[in-house]
């Protein structure tokens, strides 16, 4: 059991996760865009977050930047989740391993199933 | 009257003492005739000093006998005086009877030759009668006329002589030949002599010639022998005596020889004026340049007509394509056509064709006259004809020849014509591309200093034309780095000037005049001279900017649909998936077996996208790898793993030939991971239920060699190539349940060769295929540095 933060402004993905989340009996807390989830985490503390790159407001690097500031939130495993393209990923990759990211997924890649996998392995259920 | 003297000398001889008989003695003395008197009974009563002198005879021979004077004449001179005084007997005895004689003869006395004219006259009233003889020594008038008789058989002239009425007296054989005379001619009158036996035609009148020489004139006189064609020189000299003329010598001589000599030279001296002045035309022809073609061609027309005295000239030059010689130039009095058809019967025609000269002559009608034609060529090709016409007088030999002349420098005149109408419609042309090109032309001297700059040039670095010229290459063609840092360094220019290297699309950024940046693909080539030195240097600019652009577009067009297309192919996906995980409840077995159907199309949906994506990114270039030393044992291992369960669901097994430890290989994991997935991925795909795939790992010189085999279907020797191709899938039984999007081989291909590899593929149909790729060795890389 465990509380998952999923950063994600598609509705049609986050009802997607949510139920999976939900059937494995998790708490999903969820943000439509970088700002709310910043916003968001001032007052909440997940077990893991799983944040998409391309949003509207500010995009999943920034947000990631401004989580990894917040010293109460450093320990939180940050998983990106995305649908950028295989050229994008290698550059972004990069980029997120350099901020702290815990890992990197292609959202058309794996299925929900396979996503919960990896974020019990993450929180370490 | 030859007695009368002798009655003075006998009655002066018998009145001695008397001064007027000792007057007549010392005149007898000392006259230069001999004189001996002989008596009627034959006894010498007188003879004279020179009688002494003459025939030898002392006064002891007076008073004696003609025979016994004789007798003693004789023995005082031996030899030819007993000859001679033989014939004074005769003589003396003749005149005894009244007949004079006169002798001449040779005598020798004491020793002295002398000839002798002898007159021996009757003496007396009545018979018998003395006898008076007179001696005159004619020794030199003998030897004068031997002299003279020798002269003129040796002189080698003709002479005659003449007596002042004309009528020869003597003529030597010399004259007789050079008149061709048969007879002896003397005591003919000459002119008639020589009329009848030539046809003689002097340079002046007769009359006139005669008149002259009567005046005592010495004549000079050329006679032309018609028949023999022999020219005569003649020189009348009349001989004056005493005011009169005596006679008459004419000397000839035959100067023929001398005339056809003088002739000839004339001829010659009138011939090399004539050449002369034809040399200095023909000059004149070869110094005609210039291209007004026009002009240069009637240049030509007025000198020939003036070499050959024609008045009408033309030229025809032959026109490729047309089958006919077309006039380009024409004196005005030209009356042949414009055209002339090859296949006309025309001599101009003729005349193309064979490359002959050809002369003809229209008899009537307003073009008539004679007509030559004569090709004009340059090194055995023809390019048209040269006609001169209109002339009364045939063309011969020498108007060939000078026509010809004229011909061949007008062949190299036509020549360069030609030559600078095709090279200037091809400057022209070349100009035209220069103009209107996109691309920007740049020209550089020697020194890389801009000495060409077209229009797109302009329009891609933004110095204007003047702005270029003379400045220095890399100042108006300047690259720069993305950071706007100065790459003049880079340039290829010295390469091109100092090595004669050419290079093609260089990827080059460049720096505008105003400070835009502008991407382009420069090419650069040399020029060199005949000698194989670098003159100069080409450069093509093409402005790579929009298609860069445009590039970028596309890509990013293509990134951002298969964006859009991946998130709700992800929301399929994930909600297929939990409900084939029967998350949210039962499915009956249809259900299960179509929603199955429905998770792999949309697994397939989102393969064509990934593939998609990886081919935008490796045309674009934008595909980075990141080549590390790597094992590729433990790789080949996971991938195996990976798909052994899809294997195994297909009932193929998956074989990982051992092999000792492998050297590392240069290569970037992920994508050498893509490869093999891929490859190995194809042929669990292509292989037929129970059959072995296998992985092969081997070091192949400096290579490592990995190879897939399967043993399915096998494809083709003829589609080996097709198979690496962007959608170039090979349609076989196997291809439809095998699914696939047909970039898998063209990704595999290009990261492949991305590494430095080579791919192939050996198969045989019905036995299966092999797939090999090779990468390069770590070691093989030199250190950086190094």
């Amino acid at each position: 059991m465990a509380q998952i933060m999923l950063v994600e402004d598609d509705a049609v993905l986050v009802e997607m996760y949510a139920a999976k989340f939900e059937l494995e009996g998790h708490e999903t807390i969820v943000a439509t865009d970088g700002e709310m989830c910043l916003r968001l985490l001032e007052t909440v503390k997940p077990d893991i977050i799983l944040l998409d790159i391309l949003m509207p407001k500010m995009n999943g690097f920034h947000v990631l930047k401004e989580i990894k500031k917040r010293t109460e939130l450093r320990n939180v495993p940050v998983i990106l989740l995305t649908n950028l393209g295989e050229a994008e990923v290698d550059m972004n990759q990069e980029l997120a391993h350099a901020l702290g990211v815990h890992d990197y997924l292609i959202k058309s890649h794996h299925t929900p199933d396979e996503v919960i996998a990896k974020v019990k392995k993450a929180v370490g259920i | 009257m030859p007695n009368r003297p002798a009655k003075q000398l006998d009655a002066a001889g018998a009145a001695n003492n008397s001064p007027i008989a000792i007057d007549f003695a010392r005149i007898q003395e000392l006259l230069p005739t001999g004189l001996l008197v002989f008596d009627t009974e034959l006894v010498l009563t007188y003879f004279n000093a020179k009688t002494r002198e003459l025939l030898g005879c002392v006064d002891a021979d007076q008073g004696l006998a003609l025979e016994e004077v004789a007798k003693r004449l004789v023995n005082r001179s031996p030899g030819s005086m007993a000859a001679f005084v033989g014939q004074m007997r005769l003589a003396v005895e003749q005149s005894r009877k009244g007949t004079s004689t006169n002798t001449e003869l040779e005598v020798d006395t004491a020793g002295v030759s002398r000839h002798l004219q002898m007159i021996v006259i009757p003496d007396g009233a009545k018979a018998p009668y003395g006898a008076l003889v007179s001696l005159r020594d004619v020794t030199e008038l003998v030897i004068n006329q031997q002299k003279m008789a020798v002269l003129s058989a040796n002189i080698g002239e003709g002479v005659v002589f003449l007596d002042p009425q004309g009528i020869v007296t003597d003529c030597n054989d010399e004259w007789l030949q050079l008149f061709e005379l048969d007879g002896p001619i003397v005591g003919e009158p000459v002119a008639d002599v020589l009329a009848a036996a030539q046809r003689i035609e002097y340079d002046q009148d007769q009359e006139h010639i005669a008149a002259n020489v009567l005046a005592g004139k010495r004549t000079n006189v050329y006679a032309h022998l018609k028949q023999s064609n022999r020219h005569m020189q003649i020189v009348v000299t009349p001989v004056l005596v005493g005011g009169e003329i005596s006679l008459i010598l004419a000397t000839a001589r035959d100067i023929t020889a001398l005339i056809e000599k003088t002739i000839e030279a004339n001829d010659m001296a009138r011939r090399a004026q004539r050449h002369l002045r034809e040399l200095s035309e023909l000059a004149e022809l070869s110094s005609i340049i210039g291209f007004n073609n026009d002009q240069t061609y009637q240049k030509y027309i007025n000198k020939t007509a003036s070499l050959l005295q024609s008045s009408g000239v033309a030229i025809y030059i032959y026109r490729p394509g047309s089958q006919q010689l077309v006039r380009v130039g024409a004196s005005d009095e030209h009356l042949l056509p414009e055209r002339i058809s090859l296949v006309d019967d025309s001599p101009v025609a003729k005349c193309y064709v064979t490359a002959r000269t050809v002369g003809w002559y229209i008899e009537t009608g307003n073009g008539s006259g004679h007509y030559l034609a004569v090709p004009i060529a340059v090194s055995s090709k023809t390019l048209g004809v040269i006609v001169v016409d209109g002339r009364t007088r045939p063309y011969g030999e020498h108007d060939i020849r000078l026509l010809k002349l004229v011909a061949t420098r007008l062949a190299v005149l036509v020549e360069n014509i030609n030559l600078y109408e095709d090279v200037n419609a091809r400057r022209e042309r070349w100009e035209a591309v220069f103009q209107f090109t996109d691309e920007g032309i740049v020209i550089f001297d020697r020194h890389s200093r801009i000495v060409g700059f077209n229009p797109a040039s302009v329009r891609i670095t933004r110095y204007s034309l003047a702005e270029a010229l003379g400045q220095p290459f890399t100042k108006v063609v300047r690259p720069v780095s993305e950071e706007g840092v100065d790459m003049s360094m880079a340039s290829p220019i010295r390469k091109v000037l100092g090595e004669g290297a050419a290079i093609t699309d260089a990827e080059q950024l460049l720096a505008t005049k105003n400070g835009d940046q502008v991407w382009t693909q420069i090419s650069y080539s040399p020029v060199f001279d005949s000698s194989g030195r670098v003159t100069s240097g080409i450069a093509i600019i093409h402005d790579v900017q929009k298609d860069r652009e445009i590039e970028e577009i596309k890509s990013d067009f293509i990134s951002i649909v298969s964006h859009e297309l991946r998130t709700p192919l992800t929301a399929i996906k994930g909600f297929l998936s939990m409900i084939i995980q029967k998350d949210f409840g039962d499915l009956n077995e249809k259900q299960f077996h179509f929603l199955s159907r429905v998770y792999q199309s949309n697994q397939r949906m989102i393969d064509l996208v990934e593939d998609i994506l990886d081919v935008s990114s490796i045309e674009s270039g934008k595909i980075k790898l990141n080549p590390q030393p790597l094992a590729i044992e433990g790789l080949v291992n996971e991938v195996v793993t990976e798909l052994a369960s899809k294997g195994f669901e297909r009932q193929i097994m998956l074989k990982l030939g051992r092999r000792k430890k492998l050297p590392l290989i240069l290569a970037d994991e992920v994508r050498l991971r893509q490869v093999m997935i891929n490859l190995v991925d194809n042929a669990i795909k292509y292989s037929l239920p129970n059959t072995v795939v296998s992985v092969d790992l081997k070091v192949v010189g400096e290579e490592l060699v990995v190879s897939i085999a399967d043993q399915g279907v096998g494809i083709s020797p003829a589609n080996f190539e097709r198979l690496f191709t962007k959608f170039g899938r090979v349609y076989n039984p196997m291809s439809l349940q095998a699914g696939g999007t047909g970039l898998g081989l063209y990704i595999v291909k290009n990261l492949v060769e991305s590494h430095g590899g080579r791919i192939w593929v050996t198969s045989r149909e019905g036995k299966g295929s092999k797939f090999s790729f090779s990468l390069p060795l770590a070691r093989q890389l030199p250190l950086l540095g190094s």
